[in-house]
């Protein structure tokens, strides 16, 4: 245990106004990297924010805990970046899933460009192993998570300006005759001649992507270097608030994104995403970050890595996760099914999507407030099972037994649990490194950064894959695409 | 609060390992997935055409699939004294659970790249048209 977390421990909230390290005021520009530690211990009465002049004192510490040292406050000014960071990627990643999924199909992409484009857009994640490692290792500028936050949504904001720039992503109406619907005249959306040739769009892609995850893993680091600093009796805030952030922003943004794409047309998403993370600039320019830090020679970074990843408290419940979630393989013929068979209409396979994104985040604060109390193993056994039940009345369904129930509403009630279990699952790792720290089993949670996948993980795992995968088919069906998807 | 188990310093490299290792298995899931399509008949015509019995069979074996998780919830520990004592285990420390541990994370990345780079390089690869 190092000196700055055994002097956290004995922070109390009561020593608010008597703590010698209780300040009002905390001038950043001045702060050196030896004042760092007392920067991240100081508590405030909060007086020294701007909206103590204008509200009561209690709304005050309700937007700044007193209870947390003034690092860990989000909304701070010299923080505010971060909980904008989660909610930033949570809404790209809701605008950009129709838009990088459907876009290609309407320009004429083969189905191997198409395969192209989805991995360009996968392939910067594939590196977040070494955007990490690189900002541990070189500072940029004297920062190591400030000055590559900032270059990775520049680069994602640049690359949309280039596309909006030099393409043209509007759509050109044209009316044609339909003999399918006794010759009267339809409407149909075509690209314009100079709409964005398949490699350029691919580009530009390949370029936000790489800004877009490399922004992402700054965020992460940042916040695992402040829940460091959170004292016993709050640890988890700071991170469930992030990723609340986060969250909250796929449920908002997917949703809009599709009626907007489908109203509007791509260039109303790309400007979206053009300056979304140009406005993020503005928070990371007041974020805090002390500059030139010492950092750890790459040698020792890599042997306490290589420590951690060797405890059996490491190895062995990772080595369950993935092999849990590598057994979670789908039916990937059901959407087909839905579309095909039972004719569900793009409104049907909209609304399960937005319902899927509501009730995971529903099982999420089931679980942080009612079945955190169950062992990790009881969860997963009894969300295992359910969710075998629940897999199980599809068949009811496809033999199309729905005890009188219209279809949609079986097939609605069937996903509503199946995203309620994978929200409830979804905390259950998170519980279990708190539970951990809680114990004061300093020196087994210090070495255990494998835990922190387990949060993240759920959020791609359950999350992205719920919220583009229905818009996708949905727009694939509307565009005639008979293939089954998966 | 997993976030405090980053050794300090290294907090970059050590969230995205383990991110990276899990969305390599969820990749990895997405692509057994799509290769069971072709064991039974789950074509739209045959769907249509009033046959689902390769539906049924398709939705029983991905069903068993999820299902054998609970196989192994045993590695998962039960509660924070069984995670202290794994931690003080005699295995603790192995160097073969650690170097699988990161052979498992560095050849899913790797799989992750290549096939990434297949699609881009040589475009219907995997038989595309």
């Amino acid at each position: 245990m190092n000196d700055s977390d055994s002097s956290m421990e004995e922070q109390t909230p009561l020593s608010l106004s008597s703590s010698p390290k209780s300040r009002s005021s905390l001038n950043l520009e001045s702060i050196t990297g030896e004042e760092y530690k007392v920067y991240n211990d100081t508590y405030t009465p909060n007086n020294d924010t701007f909206l103590y002049r204008y509200l009561p004192i209690e709304y005050v510490n309700k937007l700044y805990p007193t209870n947390v040292p003034r690092a860990v406050q989000l909304l701070r000014k010299e923080n505010l970046a971060v909980p904008a960071c989660y909610l930033c990627v949570g809404l790209l990643q809701g605008l950009s899933g129709p838009f990088i999924n459907v876009y290609p199909i309407f320009l004429g992409a083969t189905e191997a460009q198409q395969a192209t484009i989805s991995s360009i857009r996968s392939l910067p994640a594939s590196f977040k192993l070494v955007f990490g490692f690189w900002s541990d290792n070189v500072p940029f500028m004297g920062y190591r998570r400030k000055a590559y936050m900032f270059i990775g949504w520049a680069m994602s904001s640049a690359a949309m300006i280039a596309l909006l720039t030099f393409s043209n992503l509007e759509r050109i109406q044209i009316d044609a005759n339909d003999d399918k619907n006794n010759g009267n005249a339809t409407t149909t959306l075509v690209p314009p001649d100079d709409a964005p040739s398949i490699p350029f769009l691919t580009l530009s892609l390949l370029i936000f992507g790489t800004g877009f995850w490399f922004a992402d893993v700054m965020g992460d680091s940042i916040v695992a270097e402040k829940a460091k600093m959170e004292p016993e009796a709050c640890r988890g805030q700071l991170q469930s608030t992030c990723y609340a952030c986060r969250f909250f922003g796929v449920m908002i943004a997917a949703p809009i994104s599709t009626v907007l794409y489908t109203k509007f047309g791509p260039e109303v998403i790309v400007t979206l995403m053009a300056l979304l993370p140009m406005i993020m600039l503005l928070p990371i320019y007041s974020l805090y970050e002390v500059k030139n830090a010492p950092v750890k020679a790459t040698r020792d970074q890599c042997g306490e890595i290589w420590n951690t990843v060797c405890s059996r408290a490491v190895w062995q419940p990772m080595g369950f996760v993935y092999i849990y979630n590598v057994l979670q393989v789908g039916n990937a013929a059901w959407r087909e099914f839905l579309m095909s068979v039972l004719m569900f209409e793009d409104w049907q396979l909209n609304s399960l999507f937005v319902i899927a994104n509501v009730l995971l985040y529903v099982g999420v604060m089931a679980y942080k407030y009612y079945f955190i109390k169950y062992s990790w193993r009881a969860i997963y056994v009894g969300t295992t099972l359910l969710n075998a039940i629940l897999s199980l009345l599809q068949i009811l369904l496809i033999q199309g037994i729905t005890f009188g129930l219209s279809p949609f509403v079986f097939a609605l009630g069937d996903d509503i649990f199946a995203d309620f279990i994978a929200g409830v699952q979804f905390l259950v790792s998170y519980t279990f490194a708190q539970e951990l720290s809680e114990t004061n089993l300093f020196i087994i949670s210090y070495h255990i950064p494998g835990i922190a996948c387990l949060y993240h993980v759920q959020c791609t795992i359950y999350h992205v894959p719920v919220t583009f995968e229905p818009i996708v088919l949905t727009i694939l069906h509307v565009f005639g695409d008979s293939r089954p998807q998966s | 609060m997993m976030v405090h188990l980053c050794p300090v310093g290294s907090e970059g490299a050590s969230y995205a390992m383990f991110t990276t290792v899990n969305n390599c298995a969820s990749g990895l899931a997405s692509a057994v997935s799509t290769g069971l399509l072709g064991i039974w008949d789950v074509s739209k015509e045959t769907m249509v055409s009033g046959d689902v019995s390769g539906m049924i069979k398709l939705t029983l074996l991905t069903t068993c699939l999820q299902t054998a998780g609970l196989f192994f919830v045993k590695l998962l520990p039960n509660t924070k004294a069984d995670l202290a004592t794994l931690h003080g285990d005699y295995y603790s420390g192995s160097r073969v659970g650690g170097f699988i541990f990161l052979s498992v994370t560095i050849l899913s990345v790797l799989y992750a790249i290549v096939v990434s780079l297949l699609n881009i390089i040589a475009p219907g690869w995997a038989g595309e048209s």
